[in-house]
């Protein structure tokens, strides 16, 4: 038995007497150091080592793009004990990021507690606008609907709107709103998007709400966010503010939310952020942006400290205004650039 | 100024403003340029025997130009072609504008500056244009192939990258491709991108460590023109981080990187995969590969390659690089300053701005 796990798992039930983040943060830098073979490496490279990190503002940040370096594995068991893998999104071209777990309680429960901590409203009648965690196993999003749904309302099954192929059950949530009982539609912005391009409008009954996550790069529409919202919003006849943005991703265990209209994403106790001036890889200054990086403790397995490629203001520890991906940056010039492979016909 | 005769006296009085942007020309230059590229000095003025019939030389008037940020070598290229054909011009600037440009805009005289247009935006009484330049990136091009009519013949350049190739390493070398690597940030689609060195692992390493001096050196005699943006630094931090990764996990990895900012950047890659960067004083050394190896060791960006500089600038050497098929070969420290005759992207850049008319 694992006894960092433990105490970390008592941690976030509650039923552990309270340690400090900044001691529990920096066991667990240690436990990974010592486990974590591709991690560890990467630390001593920056300077860092347990014996060096007196705060956990200095333990060093992965950057998401090393989870997409299979032969360098960032995990702290063997190949042999892993249970389950998480991908990140991507064409069969592209090179997807690896997540590897030996224990899914931690993540489950960081779910589970962060959704309390949040204040969240229990999801009775959810339905969701994704595939099943049969047709898409390594989807850690999937993962985390399926954990929510088991939890909140464990009579659901099959309430899953994309089929194997990909295809919406278009007629499944005109029928279940039919009921009038409140509905939690969980979904990616992208396929909220792609359904009220195909699909007319649909009022939900009162009191229902969308949790929403995720960019909505190649669509053929160009929105902020606000006006993303508010499309949806007007879609589904719900007041702007019944929806929930998620901010998450397949190299995190823990996720952060924001109600729509609210400026800050929040985090749960056993995470913190930081934003980093990428010109100095100094902190940025208070007020100003950078890019995001977060602390999640309940990544015990891999790595807790995530370097982020969106950019954030800092607002306090655990919380933050996100900015995405520097939406005032055009790129300048005719070159051939990184970016432009991720956009290539 | 109907006559090519007019046209070219005009030009020659602004050689001295233009020069530094579309190379040394002289008046009898541009004259072996039109007979060059449309057969005849006068195929713009008159029918001119082809073969079996007469042809005749029309530009594509108006001529539209979407030109990019931080390269006014292109504006001024484009813009001058489109002078010498006869084209009334509309130059869609960036929207953070092109200062050098704009500055030789405001000082012509009236008979050439009724020929230019220059907005910003691009309003909609110009999707009436005639043929369309484009210069841009990946996302430039695809927006302006959906926002333009569908008949409106496009000249498209960009989004394309450079290498330089060492066969003599050496501190001139390093300084020339230090040259090459930082005018324009590394903007342009001349911008060398990745360097190969001759002479296998330790002779690029080996490179590489005079490459960072000559950067350092480079970047203190001339530090950027701007602060990058928030994302263009935050590109560069990352790839750092990930080679830095990769180095401390054995990979064959060398990381050399400007203290306290992203000023310059440098990385030892064994892979000779050819990768676009992040730009802005970013550049990866390789060993070069055998030439039978060239194409597939370098992969797939090899069909975005716009100009090798190599070092010395010797056709023996160019020759080992055939096997690319790179459009421009040119000497070291001269990547960015292309011929007023070359081929831009393989192409005639004037006898893309006409269209033909034939009378038997």
């Amino acid at each position: 038995m694992d006894a960092l796990r433990e105490r970390l798992l008592g941690q976030m039930n509650g039923t552990a007497e309270t340690v400090p983040f900044d001691s529990l943060a920096r066991e667990v830098f240690a436990y990974q150091f010592e486990r974590n073979g591709a991690y560890r490496n990467y630390a001593v490279a920056r300077g860092r080592t347990p014996e060096t990190v007196a705060h956990w503002r200095d333990i060093p940040a992965i950057p998401t793009d090393a989870f997409k370096l299979p032969r360098f594995p960032l995990r702290t068991f063997s190949e042999a004990e892993t249970v389950k893998v998480f991908r990140t999104s991507g064409t069969t071209r592209d090179v997807r990021g690896v997540h590897a777990f030996n224990d899914l309680r931690l993540y489950e429960t960081s779910i589970l507690r962060g959704w309390e901590h949040a204040g969240l409203p229990v999801p009775a009648n959810p339905w969701f606008l994704s595939q099943s965690p049969a047709d898409a196993p390594d989807s850690s999003l999937v993962h985390m609907f399926e954990t929510l749904r088991r939890a909140h309302a464990p009579g659901t099954e099959g309430r899953w709107l994309i089929d194997g192929q990909g295809h919406f059950q278009t007629n499944r949530l005109r029928e279940a709103t039919a009921t009038g009982e409140p509905i939690a539609l969980f979904a990616t912005a992208l396929a909220l998007l792609r359904w009220t391009e195909s699909n007319p409008p649909l009022a939900l009954p009162e009191g229902s709400w969308i949790f929403e996550t995720g960019g909505y790069k190649g669509v053929s529409v160009t929105l902020d966010k606000a006006a993303f919202q508010q499309q949806i919003a007007a879609h589904f006849f719900l007041p702007v503010d019944r929806l929930l943005n998620e901010y998450g991703m397949t190299e995190l265990s823990s996720p952060f939310y924001a109600w729509a209209g609210e400026t800050a994403h929040r985090g749960c106790p056993w995470t913190r952020i930081q934003v980093i001036d990428p010109e100095t890889g100094e902190a940025a200054s208070d007020g100003s942006p950078g890019y995001l990086e977060i602390l999640d403790l309940a990544n015990l397995g891999s790595v807790a400290a995530i370097r982020t490629q969106d950019l954030a203001i800092a607002r306090g520890d655990n919380a933050f205004t996100l900015l995405g991906r520097d939406p005032g940056a055009l790129p300048r010039g005719c070159s051939r650039r990184s970016d432009d492979l991720l956009t290539r016909p | 100024m109907t006559s090519t005769a007019h046209r070219l006296d005009a030009l020659v009085t602004q050689h001295d403003a233009l020069a530094p942007w579309v190379g040394e020309f002289h008046r009898d230059a541009l004259i072996d340029l039109l007979a060059q590229q449309l057969g005849s000095p006068a195929a713009l003025d008159d029918w001119q025997s082809r073969g079996d019939t007469r042809g005749r030389a029309f530009p594509r008037t108006p001529l539209l130009h979407i030109v990019s940020g931080n390269t006014p070598h292109a504006a001024f290229q484009s813009v001058f072609r489109g002078l010498l054909v006869g084209a009334h011009n509309r130059v869609k600037l960036p929207s953070a504008g092109l200062p050098e440009f704009e500055r030789w805009i405001d000082g012509l005289p009236g008979e050439l500056a009724e020929l230019i247009e220059v907005r910003r935006d691009l309003p909609d009484v110009w999707l009436d244009s005639a043929a369309a330049v484009i210069f841009g990136n990946a996302a430039t091009i695809e927006t302006f192939r959906h926002l333009l009519p569908p008949g409106m013949p496009r000249i498209e350049h960009g989004p394309k990258l450079s290498l330089a190739v060492i066969f003599e390493a050496d501190e001139m070398a390093a300084r020339l491709v230090a040259t090459d690597v930082l005018a324009h940030e590394q903007r342009g689609c001349l911008s060398v991108q990745a360097i190969y060195v001759d002479g296998g692992e330790s002779a690029a390493i080996g490179f590489a460590g005079q490459l960072a001096a000559a950067m350092e050196d480079a970047r203190c005699h001339a530090p950027r023109p701007e602060p990058l943006t928030l994302s263009e630094s935050g590109a560069i931090a990352n790839a750092r981080e990930l080679a830095r990764f990769r180095q401390a996990n054995g990979d064959a990895i060398r990381l050399w990187e400007s203290a306290g900012d992203t000023s310059w950047t440098i990385v030892f890659d064994a892979d000779p995969t050819l990768s676009p960067g992040p730009l802005n004083g970013f550049v990866t050394v390789h060993p070069l590969p055998a030439t039978n190896r060239l194409r597939d060791a370098l992969g797939g960006e090899i069909a975005h390659l716009s100009t090798a500089a190599i070092h010395p600038f010797d056709d023996s050497f160019a020759d080992r690089l055939e096997p690319l098929m790179i459009p421009r070969v040119c000497p070291l420290g001269h990547s960015q300053q292309p011929p007023l005759f070359w081929h831009h992207d393989g192409r005639l850049p004037l006898a893309d701005l006409v269209f033909w008319r034939d009378r038997a």
